[in-house]
């Protein structure tokens, strides 16, 4: 292409003359300048029909976008399933996109202007699908972003043109730059003159983009194919006015031949839903380039120009939101005074001059506030001013659609569900509800929706409270409370989520089952089973419990095993409760992943201090859940791991008391080892004495009925703790404190009591009357000092490092 | 020539550049007692790109603030408003070279300074008496003293005010009526005791947040400040053109003729910057060390290993003076910092010796010189 532009302006390779029968008209999506010049352009060309890029699955939806009773934000969502792919190559079989319009983004004013001249206005690009399905994977659309939107300007703002030419301009980023020449230079223009200088921008851009990019972003098949509707038109139309993104203007009047468009899909598997938008939804998208950034402050500007027409809107806009910035800070108890906002404007428009532009901008605006504003060192992120402003300038309105606007069949299914549940669909106050969810089949029911509507984070419901039996809390409750409420945003969600599914259950179990695929653990992957068996999901085809097989085969960490068999037995417990007979094969999966645990639990004897409390709550989970009944093959499977773990000769002392006590609570023989292994860590070298602590500590967490039922013992404790020298008690202290705080309030009393007539001692004479307050305030000093002239002795004091 | 002043001051230093700024600028609009129009100070701050063609002669303005543009604009525009300058920001960001820019282009001298320090007064920042004088003639206009804040007012220039925050805040605040009246009084002078302050005249200030043994400003004061935070430059191939621009500077102030070692400014950049981010390039998490890791003490780690070679050696730097150097610097404020660069060396450099091998690889290898 380069030696087609080269030697020839861009006003001849691009015409733009009023005279044609096909006038095209380079936009940028939300650019207030390129609305403004086309406002006007429409009614000068007067066309006969107006063309808009996006994609064409859309175009019966352009009467609800351009009803009065519209307002912006509002956004096309498209979504489509790829069935030709499945969910095992690792990238997502369907794919969704949005199409944004706020009132300045220009593809509305020009179906607006149609709507209002009595013409058609039709969308011209490939369907979304198609638009798919004409891109390599993970490119273009097909790239793995949480939010997609269809009005993409990466080709206009990110390359290595656009970087020198900022730096040549003396700008900062692209988009400095756009607002310089474009929105505040661009407005001064006039129309011919704006586009003209659009397409000669946008060539050069293009010009500066490698061909096979635009074939793998399926750029060349959008083109191509909007070409042959421009054709179409053209021929049953006299004047033809087309609305496109001024990077396509090119490939436009010049498509390239011999591509290959890919048939539509069936019907069905790609949708079409119009929704309402705010704008922090915009500000989001244009993470990715897609339209200007601070859609707040553009919409501002756009307002002000069509309040009136004949001003500049920019420094009166800029005035509005350093004032409102201002309020905003006295609010929040800033003393910032009216001379500071005075300062603030002078600097906006000083830099503006500076910089030579005609008014101050969006970026003037950020540094006089910067300047100004902010009072000692400025931390970009945590900057009160810094951050009101940002939220002022992107702005929190939220749009609203006309009555009778199609909505997908997840909406349906959810206002059908809540009528059938008597649920307050369109309340704005807060609603309570009480469910007995193991006694009514039809308040499970409910639960059940709820929870789905949770799990789809819809922000439609809340649990207040209920048994929760992943977290084993309130397991006693029978009833769940929940609290609801209808918000605008439960609506986005729906829509959001109707790619997923038809109805609730079904989008349920697409997102799981995509969890599930993804999950890295298996402790992961047994939660959402269990929240699987909440929502009632069940799982007909057995592919859940497959790869939950697979997790748990994959998993080498113990930790994430034990917690998966937590889960898993918490479903083998409470399914029936919740009537879901025989939850994914839980018992097939229970045995392979005791399997997995007991291979592993061996070697965890040389646990370091950092880790060991998570296996010993393991170890105690599992004996736990063996204890039952039908759980005797698995107990004594445990009990032998167990017994050879506790053999280990160099096992962390913490854990060999917690298996020991384990052993005993199974067979009190157990009781002759502990004396033993009590007697070897407080006899032994200085160094194994110190672990003696961390031996009690481990013993008592999980057998400390051994103190209170067994007198021999606690002698032995008490002498062998006696025989220690004060030195080495000392050190053990802090881990013996642990270790009794085990014991209840009334044990450790009993405890104490024993102990003090071993001695000879009455009990009442451990009671020690209350501190005197003058003793107390004396070795606070005492210990103040002490610190103080250790601080000042010490060689490796620390540093102040002010 | 013998060079007679060890740091000459920018106005001297770039008095070609000035002056063929002037010539360009003279139909631009400057605010009144403006030596350059703002367009023109932020030519000689930014650089030109393109030489100016003044004379028959081409001049090239260089550029000599890296870093952030948008910041030296609107120090430009807060100077020429009616509040002081304040930049604030880490140790060794270049605060005080770009004070001096501003003084040099918009008031034609960058000495009418008042260095702070803990033992500054109220007379250091005002005026004070030749006590001789006024024991004789009793108190007049000959017999006083100016500070360079008096000096700013009555010519109607920039002052500059170096470490502000180093003064006791007391001290600071005589500033206060100053800057918002722009008039001092001199009561000892009578009637006449009172200097208003000419256009042109602000003051710029520098202070430090990160320093040890810095005062608090009070919010009175700040409210007559514009502030304007300087920021450690965050990207790497940046701070090595400034460590090479800065020492060839220097060295060419001291006549040490020698080409330098680009190799040695980017392994000095990188540590400097990957210690003061504490991550490195490869996503390492690293200790940050206490001490101050700014451009400014790689440029002079640099400078000193570059004079080391000049006179000790060949005029070659190798990598085992430059680490040698590198611990005189860093190793300031703990032994705790020499240990963080020691186990940055043993995971970081060793993995970049390991996959770069070249200067790297010496520059591991040098890592024993590390005591």
């Amino acid at each position: 292409m380069e030696t087609v532009l080269r030697g020839e302006k861009p006003s001849e390779v691009i015409p733009f003359s009023l005279e044609e029968g096909v006038l095209y008209v380079p936009v940028r999506h939300h650019s207030p300048a390129c609305a403004f010049h086309l406002e006007r352009i429409i009614r000068r060309y007067q066309p006969d029909i107006i063309l808009v890029e996006g994609p064409e699955n859309a175009c019966d939806l352009i009467p609800v976008l351009t009803h009065p009773d519209s307002r912006t934000p509002v956004a096309l969502y498209y979504a489509f399933r790829d069935q030709q792919q499945p969910e095992s190559e690792g990238e997502p079989g369907f794919y969704r996109c949005y199409y944004p319009f706020v009132d300045c983004s220009p593809e509305l004013v020009a179906l607006r202007a149609a709507r209002e001249m009595g013409i058609p206005a039709r969308f011209i690009d490939l369907s979304y699908a198609q638009i798919l399905l004409s891109t390599y994977s993970a490119r273009g659309l097909r790239s793995r972003e949480e939010k997609l939107s269809y009005a993409s300007d990466r080709y206009l703002a990110h390359s290595r043109f656009q970087k020198r030419l900022c730096e040549k301009a003396g700008v900062r980023h692209f988009e400095e730059f756009w607002e310089k020449y474009f929105e505040i230079g661009g407005m001064t223009l006039s129309d011919d003159a704006f586009f003209q200088m659009m397409n000669t921008y946008c060539l050069l851009t293009r010009e500066n983009t490698p061909e096979e990019e635009l074939l793998e972003d399926g750029c060349l098949a959008r083109e191509y194919h909007m070409a042959s509707r421009i054709r179409e038109a053209a021929g049953a139309f006299g004047r033809v006015l087309v609305v496109a993104g001024g990077f396509h203007i090119y490939g436009l009047i010049h498509p390239r031949q011999e591509i290959h468009i890919p048939p539509a899909p069936k019907p069905g598997l790609q949708s079409v839903y119009p929704m309402r938008y705010t704008m922090p939804g915009m500000d989001a998208l244009s993470g990715y380039a897609s339209g200007m950034p601070c859609p707040g402050f553009y919409d501002r500007v756009w307002r002000r120009h069509t309040e009136k027409p004949d001003q500049a809107p920019w420094d009166s806009v800029v005035l509005d939101l350093l004032v409102e910035t201002g309020r905003s800070l006295r609010k929040k108890g800033d003393t910032l005074s009216p001379a500071d906002e005075i300062a603030a404007m002078e600097q906006a428009r000083g830099l503006a001059a500076l910089r030579d532009k005609s008014s101050p901008g969006l970026y003037e605006l950020q540094d006089g506030i910067l300047s100004c504003f902010v009072k000692g060192e400025a931390d970009y992120s945590r900057s009160l001013p810094l951050r009101i402003l940002e939220e002022l300038t992107t702005g929190d309105q939220v749009g609203q659609l006309c009555e009778g606007a199609p909505v997908p069949p997840l909406t349906r299914d959810f206002d059908e569900k809540c009528a059938a549940f008597r649920l307050q669909r369109k309340a704005g106050a807060r609603q309570e509800l009480t469910l007995s969810i193991f006694s009514s089949r039809k308040h499970r029911q409910i639960s059940r929706f709820l929870h789905q509507t949770v799990f789809l984070n819809l922000g439609f419901a809340l649990l207040k409270k209920g048994p929760d039996p992943l977290r084993r809390t309130d397991r006693n409750l029978i009833r769940e409370i929940w609290e609801y409420r209808w918000n605008p945003g439960v609506d986005a969600a729906l829509v959001e989520r109707s790619s997923s599914g038809a109805t609730l259950e079904e989008a349920c179990v697409t997102e799981l089952r995509q969890l599930l695929f993804s999950a890295v653990c298996s402790a992961d992957g047994a939660r959402l089973l269990v929240s699987a068996m909440r929502m009632g999901l069940g799982d007909p085809t057995g592919a859940m419990g497959q790869q939950m097989e697979t997790l748990l085969i994959a998993d080498g960490d113990f930790s994430s095993l034990c917690d998966a068999f937590s889960a898993l037995d918490t479903l083998a417990q409470w399914h029936e409760q919740y009537a879901e007979p025989d939850a994914f094969q839980h018992q097939k999966l229970m045995d392979r992943c005791f399997d997995r645990i007991m291979q592993l639990l061996p070697s965890m004897y040389n646990v370091d201090d950092r880790n060991v409390h998570s296996i010993q709550d393991a170890c105690v989970l599992l004996c736990r859940v063996t204890l039952r009944q039908e759980e005797e093959g698995r107990r004594q499977m445990l009990l032998n791991t167990l017994e050879t773990l506790a053999e280990h000769r160099d096992i962390h002392p913490a854990l060999h008391g917690t298996v020991l006590g384990l052993l005993y609570g199974t067979d009190s023989r157990w009781k002759g080892t502990i004396d033993a292994a009590i007697r070897s860590y407080l006899q032994g070298t200085e160094a194994i004495q110190r672990k003696s602590a961390f031996f009690l500590q481990g013993l008592f967490l999980t057998a400390r009925d051994l103190l209170l039922v067994d007198p021999t013992f606690l002698a032995q404790v008490d002498s062998l703790l006696g025989s220690l020298s004060e030195e080495a008690f000392l050190i053990l202290l802090p881990e013996l404190r642990l270790a009794f705080s085990y014991f209840l309030p009334m044990e450790t009393d009993r405890i104490a009591g024993r102990v003090a007539r071993m001695h000879h001692v009455t009990a009442d004479k451990l009671r020690l009357p209350g501190v005197d307050p003058a003793v107390f305030a004396r070795a606070a000093a005492l210990d103040a000092w002490a610190a103080g002239q250790l601080e000042q002795h010490s060689p490796e004091g620390d540093v102040d490092d002010g | 020539m013998q060079q007679q002043i060890l740091r000459p001051v920018a106005e001297q230093r770039y008095r070609e550049e000035l002056e063929a700024l002037r010539v360009w600028d003279q139909f631009n609009r400057k605010p009144i007692n403006w030596q350059l129009s703002p367009k023109a100070v932020r030519m000689f701050i930014l650089g030109s790109g393109k030489p100016l063609s003044i004379n028959g002669r081409e001049i090239t303005i260089q550029k000599k603030y890296l870093g952030n543009d948008a910041l030296v604009e609107r120090c430009i525009i807060t100077l020429a408003g009616n509040r002081g300058l304040m930049l604030v920001g880490e140790p060794g960001t270049a605060k005080t070279m770009l004070s001096e820019l501003l003084s040099a282009a918009i008031s034609g001298c960058s000495t009418n300074t008042v260095q702070g320090t803990a033992g500054t007064t109220e007379d250091m920042i005002k005026y004070s008496f030749n006590y001789a004088m006024l024991l004789a003639n009793g108190p007049s206009r000959e017999a006083l003293v100016p500070s360079p804040l008096y000096v700013g007012m009555e010519k109607g220039i920039l002052t500059r005010f170096e470490e502000i925050t180093r003064t006791p805040a007391e001290v600071q605040d005589s500033l206060i009526s100053v800057l918002s009246d722009k008039v001092m009084n001199i009561p000892e002078l009578g009637d006449s005791g009172l200097l208003f302050a000419k256009p042109g005249f602000n003051v710029i200030g520098t202070a430090n947040t990160r320093d040890k043994g810095v005062n608090e400003m009070s919010s009175a004061l700040k409210r007559r400040f514009n502030f304007e935070t300087v920021m450690p430059v965050r990207d790497v191939k940046l701070e090595k053109q400034i460590i090479l621009n800065e020492v060839q500077a220097l060295a060419h102030a001291s006549g040490i003729d020698q080409p330098l070692d680009e190799t040695a400014a980017e392994l000095l950049a990188t540590t400097y910057h990957e210690l003061r981010e504490g991550v490195s390039a490869e996503g390492m998490r690293l200790e940050k060390p206490h001490g101050v890791m700014s451009t400014a003490e790689a440029i002079s780690v640099y400078y000193q290993t570059l004079m080391g070679a000049w006179y000790y050696g060949d005029g070659t730097m190798d990598e085992k003076q430059l680490v040698e150097n590198l611990v005189g610097a860093v190793a300031k404020e703990s032994d705790e910092d020499l240990a963080k660069i020691s186990s940055y060396f043993s995971t970081v450099v060793r993995e970049k010796a390991r996959r770069e091998g070249g200067a790297w690889k010496r520059y591991y290898e040098a890592r024993s010189r590390l005591k």
